[in-house]
């Protein structure tokens, strides 16, 4: 008996335990605001001096600052150099150390609760620590440190941190930094400088950082201001006590470095956003837009649209005369969504157009386009393909479909779903796997007569595909249903009835995948000339 | 939402997959099959539980696929669901695999 073994991986379609982890941070962030608003509600006001009072407020303010930054960051996108995790530690650390400093103005002098004021104090000492260091962390990154010096800070850091967090953690049993006598009153200790020694080491590894930085001016600027903000405020109350403000410095760079990387983030999204938008309108400009199509033509009506869930999607449709007498359609669907999925759709409705138009059956235009697209599919990638070919004179309709929907035809006043049979996605299999798969799972030309007044329908799956918020589809029975209940099988009313019909269903939801849809309606069985009468058909019919 | 237990049996790995191949889910799922399949020379896919498959899963599968060819093992869909086998027959794909 062989060993077994067990793994278990979760995919939640892009959350993991980063993003969770960001959530609690979160989470955790607002219960201390609440816990201050908590505090604040049940402070006896009249035993605090004025400037504690000052404190206090401060500190309310700077936790609604971080959560704001927080939520910020947290909702933004995936940006390599704003590390939001990193981030989002920074400010946990700058909102915990604001909470601890409002806790120890609030126990500060009550003589029942002096162990507490020690524990906040320790602490408030110990983020004091943490801080800088983590600053550094998501700081070398905006400097573009080279890594040699980066990993060494990182180590000259950690072996700081310690005996600088165990003189804090021993401030527990021996006064040190400070002491809280019976009274429960917090003093500073004659040693109490110590504690500078610390960020004196972190402001002498930053400005040789960035001394050797090659980063843009600005971003130095935003670094140094992370020095600069807390060494002036420690200048300026030094010897004082009283006044705790240094966490309300840190918490101004921090606000600093956040609003120049957002700024130079959305100045990247609106580059991304523009070059998205004109992609859209290309795409759409590709596919033949203009309704009526053919307006010498009343024999046939047709009418198509794609709407893509992102900017732009990998669905397509196209038609376009072969002949005077032979109308192609085609409607396919690209493997994915957005960019690279509209790229392949670009080269595959190209293809497909150039076989199509050497007057190749669909089967022999499907095994064309496979072979070319099978070269360099590096990325896999596969279309499905509905191809038919009217033959206007005589309304017969010669179709393929490389693993496509099932097509919709409209015959003696109902709508009814055509039968599959076989068919595979194109660039799905090379022509040599082609070659070993059984000859009725392959792709084979099918004909169907259509008579005057009947009409097709095609789309892609997005239209079945559509999803309600009880994640219940919208399916090939409600489809069906949808266009048997139109008021008539004009394609131009078709269309847009059947997408009322699908907005009706998935209430509102967000659309997840891109709506294709392409009906064509023969009015007459012409004789594929140029100024043919619909009247005339009355005579042949 | 998608999940993926691996059970491992000599050189025989079946992935447990439970939930949807969506578009969202894919990329990941993706990464794992192709991790089980570089492991084992046998790998099987047990759909039970998958309720659900797009093009971009039908992507990700084929891909495994491909990789598990290359090497010469086998890769086996095991227990395909009604949806999911429609899927699988509508696009042509049922004949690229070896199902079970």
């Amino acid at each position: 008996m062989s060993k077994v073994e067990s793994m278990r991986k979760s995919i939640t379609g892009g959350k993991d335990w980063k993003s969770r982890a960001l959530s609690v941070g979160f989470a955790l962030m607002q219960a201390e605001w609440v816990a201050m608003i908590g505090l604040f509600a049940r402070a006896d006001f009249g035993r605090m001096n004025p400037e504690w009072m000052f404190n206090f407020g401060a500190d309310i303010v700077g936790i609604s600052f971080c959560c704001v930054m927080y939520y910020g960051c947290k909702s933004g996108g995936e940006d390599e150099r704003l590390t939001p995790q990193l981030f989002a530690a920074n400010l946990s650390i700058n909102s915990f150390a604001l909470f601890l400093d409002a806790c120890g103005w609030f126990v500060q002098g009550i003589p029942e609760l002096r162990v507490w004021n020690r524990i906040v104090n320790v602490l408030y000492y110990l983020c004091g620590l943490a801080l800088p260091y983590l600053f550094w962390l998501f700081v070398h990154s905006m400097l573009r440190l080279n890594q040699q010096f980066v990993r060494r800070t990182n180590r000259l850091f950690q072996i700081v941190l310690i005996p600088f967090s165990l003189l804090c953690l021993a401030n527990l049993f021996v006064p040190i930094y400070f002491s809280v006598d019976e009274q429960g009153v917090y003093r500073r200790q004659p040693t109490f400088p110590i504690s500078y020694g610390y960020s004196l080491i972190m402001i002498i590894i930053v400005l040789v950082g960035m001394v050797r930085s090659h980063a843009p001016r600005r971003q130095l600027c935003v670094v140094a201001t992370f020095i600069a903000i807390p060494a002036l405020n420690a200048f300026l109350t030094f010897g004082t006590f009283g006044i705790s403000t240094q966490y309300i410095a840190t918490l101004i760079s921090i606000l600093l470095i956040y609003s120049v990387l957002f700024a130079e983030q959305s100045k990247m999204l609106t580059a991304t956003e523009t070059e998205l938008g004109m992609a859209a309108a290309i795409q759409t400009n590709m596919l033949p837009n203009s309704f009526p199509a053919f307006p010498s033509r009343d024999e046939f009506e047709i009418y198509a649209t794609m709407e893509p869930a992102k900017e732009v999607g990998g669905d397509f449709y196209d038609f376009f005369m072969v002949d005077e007498d032979h109308l192609a359609m085609v409607v396919a669907d690209v493997s994915g969504k957005g960019v690279p999925a509209a790229l392949f759709s670009m080269i595959a409705k190209t293809m497909l157009k150039m076989k199509a138009q050497e007057k190749l059956s669909p089967e022999e235009t499907f095994a064309e386009v496979n072979a070319s697209l099978c070269e360099n599919n590096e990325e896999e990638m596969f279309v499905t393909v509905w191809l038919g070919v009217l033959e206007l004179s005589t309304g017969e309709l010669t179709y393929a479909d490389a693993g496509h929907e099932r097509l919709l035809l409209y015959q003696n006043g109902t709508w009814s779903v055509l039968p599959k049979a076989g068919g595979i996605a194109l660039a799905a299999l090379s022509p040599e796997e082609l070659a070993l798969v059984s000859d009725a799972a392959k792709c084979h030309n099918r004909t169907i007569r259509l008579r005057p007044g009947d009409a097709i329908f095609q789309y892609t799956d997005g239209v079945t595909e559509a999803v309600r918020a009880d994640q219940s589809f919208f399916g090939e029975k409600r489809l069906l249903a949808a266009a048997n209940s139109a008021p008539s099988a004009k394609p131009k009313e078709l269309l847009p009835h059947i997408r009322g019909c699908i907005d009706a269903f998935v209430q509102g939801a967000e659309q997840n995948d891109d709506i294709t849809m392409l009906a064509l309606r023969l009015n007459a069985q012409g004789k594929g000339r140029r100024g043919f009468r619909a009247g005339a058909a009355k005579d042949g019919a | 939402m998608l999940n993926i237990d691996l059970v491992k049996q000599g050189n025989e790995g079946e992935l447990m997959m439970v939930g949807e191949l969506s578009v969202n889910t894919a990329p990941g799922a993706e990464k794992i099959m192709l991790e089980t399949v570089n492991r084992f020379d046998r790998v099987i896919l047990n759909m039970e539980r998958l309720t659900y498959v797009s093009s971009a899963g039908l992507r990700a599968l084929k891909r495994a696929n491909i990789q598990m060819r290359r090497k010469g093992g086998t890769l086996a869909l095991k227990n395909v669901t009604k949806p999911v086998m429609e899927v699988l027959e509508l696009t042509g794909f049922a004949v690229l695999f070896k199902i079970i």
